[in-house]
């Protein structure tokens, strides 16, 4: 798989992509990853699923989704038109489930890639308990890898005590690229009821607020592997995406910032390409990684 | 259709101690349906980070306006806002009341709830469609539209009897319900499925426009998600945010 540009809709916030259609044509962008399937639709976690920080939200959607069959009967064929690579992210409670889905994926000619979401902090079984441990992100890499010859991407959980050991087991593993990070686990509780105002009690932040934390990431972890680093963290502004290439990336994921203004994936790259005309940098690669270097 | 807007603030009025008339100019007005909202942005930087979600009071001539009822931070920053801030505005989204132009439609509107229903009240209005509006609040200092509504003779109702009739919204609408096509309400929550009941005991179609948190307005988040009455997920950004009544689950409403 390769992009046109580095600006990718991140899973959760750009929904199967044909809702943004009316904000701009899809083809501007790199790509955009779906919002998270599992083999049967899931209802989610219980209302309210959105809770604002300064800077930042927090999130416990639970993962709902409309499943993976009606993703490649009903919305796959509405893809077919637009000129931007296809990325979905998948998730599954047991590793088997992750197999299962990547072998569904694997015989659509129209799916660029394949986002392994084994780092979601909102669900029970699976999530980022399956993200945690090298050795069990390195059987599941491994065993979907045999299920598809799709770009395989591993989204990777903040939380862990050695980032860049993760991103080494995927890329071990056969993973193509990883992605960091998801969110981070998070709360927030109402003084008034004294309860959590999440109705799943806790969620994960996303925003603006966890950049600096996911640039440390992406940082720790370049030089590490060899495979590309996608960026995912409070990206909104031209000069965040050229942060994190500094830092490591080779493409970021746009996610909250969508929501601030659903026109922010487009807006990036006209921004970026400016950006880099304006200093004379002929390509966005040539910035990766140079903070580090 | 334009769907993303930078407008500017061209008026903005404070209706009591705890409503703000907001007027913002864009440049194209994209058509829409009474019920539908845009989603504004309240702030500058990332405090707060969302747009917020409001109904679209009117529409004429480039300029939107928006009742605001000032309730915590983003709503706060409106009473500060000068002629010619910029704003940034999403929408028009949601799916709006449907079939409004039935003679014998009943609205009845809650506090703020007179936001959502009032461009179809102006609607019914031009177009000489018979209808009856309700609008009650707990005291008169919360019946900021009085003014703007006097054209479309309204039947008031306050909690505490310091404006027109003394009681609930629905004492009021119990006496008048029978014999109506359609009712279509918006208000708190308690005070709609109190309007629900008592519509689907008269078997009269009730339509309800209701609020959920929302992160972005266009159904992508999946923030907004309620489970209607046969187990399924609904967004109310998207499949709503009005919704037949019998198709959802309002507390105490069986
Ligand atoms: C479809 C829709 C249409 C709306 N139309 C109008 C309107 O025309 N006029 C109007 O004044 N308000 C309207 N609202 C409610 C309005 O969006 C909230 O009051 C506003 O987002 C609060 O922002 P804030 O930053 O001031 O409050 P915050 O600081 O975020 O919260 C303060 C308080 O407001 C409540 N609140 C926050 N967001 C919402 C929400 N989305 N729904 C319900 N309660 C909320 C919270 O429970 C909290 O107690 C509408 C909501 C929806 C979903
Ligand atoms: C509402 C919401 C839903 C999300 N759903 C998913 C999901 O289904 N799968 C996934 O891998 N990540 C999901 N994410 C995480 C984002 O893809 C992204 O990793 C995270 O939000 C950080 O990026 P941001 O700060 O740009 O939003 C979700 C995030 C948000 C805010
Ligand atoms: S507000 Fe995002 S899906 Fe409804």
């Amino acid at each position: 798989m390769t992009l046109k540009n580095p600006i990718i809709g991140a899973s959760g916030t750009f929904g199967y992509g044909i809702e943004y259609e009316k904000f701009f044509p899809l083809e501007s962008i790199g790509g955009f990853v779906t919002k998270g399937l599992s083999l049967r639709p899931r209802n989610g976690n219980p209302a309210p699923r959105i809770r604002e920080v300064p800077c930042g939200l927090i999130n416990s959607i639970g993962l709902e989704n409309i499943g993976i069959d009606a993703f490649v009967r009903h919305v796959l064929p509405r893809l077919e038109g637009a000129d931007t690579a296809v990325i979905v992210n998948i998730f599954g409670s047991t590793v088997d489930e992750y197999v299962e889905l990547a072998g569904k994926l694997d015989r659509f000619r129209r799916i660029d890639g394949i986002e392994l979401n084994i780092s979601c902090p909102n669900v029970k079984a699976g999530g980022a308990e399956f993200g945690k441990d090298p050795l069990v992100v390195r059987s599941v890499t491994a065993k979907v890898r045999e299920a598809t010859d799709k770009t395989l991407i591993v989204k990777l959980s903040p939380m862990v005590t050695s980032i860049a050991d993760i991103a080494l087991a995927a890329q071990d593993a056969g993973a193509d690229a990883v992605s960091i990070a998801n969110t981070y686990p998070a709360a927030a509780f109402d003084l008034r009821s004294g309860r959590p105002f999440l109705g799943a009690k806790t969620g994960g932040l996303s925003g603006p607020a966890i950049k600096p934390l996911t640039l440390k990431l992406v940082y720790d972890t370049y030089g590490r592997i060899g495979i590309p680093i996608i960026g995912v963290g409070g990206v909104t502004t031209v000069e965040d995406v050229v942060e994190y290439a500094l830092a490591g990336a080779n493409a970021v994921q746009v996610g909250t910032a969508s929501f601030i203004n659903p026109g922010t994936a487009d807006m990036l790259v006209r921004e970026l390409a400016q950006y880099l005309a304006g200093r004379g940098i002929r390509r966005f690669s040539s910035l990766v990684g140079t903070a580090k270097k | 259709m334009i769907l993303i807007h930078s407008g500017a603030v061209v008026a903005v009025d404070m209706l009591g101690q705890n409503y703000v008339l907001l007027s913002v100019w864009v440049e194209s007005i994209p058509r829409f349906s009474p019920g539908q909202f845009m989603m504004v942005r309240l702030s500058e930087g990332y405090d707060p980070l969302l747009l917020r979600p409001f109904s679209i009071l009117d529409a004429h001539e480039g300029v939107y306006r928006f009742l605001i009822k000032v309730v915590g931070k983003g709503t706060r920053a409106v009473r500060g806002f000068r002629y010619g801030r910029k704003v940034l505005l999403t929408g028009p989204f949601g799916n709006g009341f449907p079939g409004a132009a039935r003679h014998g439609t009943i609205i009845v509107a809650g506090g703020a709830g007179i936001a959502s229903v009032f461009s179809l009240v102006q609607r019914l209005h031009e177009r000489g469609i018979a209808y009856e509006l309700l609008y009650g609040a707990r005291t008169e200092a919360e019946l900021v539209l009085s003014d703007l509504l006097r054209p479309y003779d309204p039947i008031i109702s306050t909690d505490d009897g310091s404006r027109g009739h003394y009681g609930r919204l629905t004492d009021v609408l119990a006496k008048r319900i029978k014999g109506k096509k359609a009712v279509f309400a918006c208000g708190p929550l308690p005070m709609l499925a109190a309007v629900a009941d008592l519509s689907l005991r008269h078997t009269i179609e009730c339509y309800v426009s209701i609020e959920a948190r929302m992160a972005c307005g266009f159904g992508v988040c999946l923030g907004c998600t309620i489970i209607d009455g046969a187990g399924n997920t609904r967004r109310v950004c998207r499949d709503g945010p009005v919704f037949n009544a019998r198709d959802i689950v309002l507390p105490g409403v069986c």
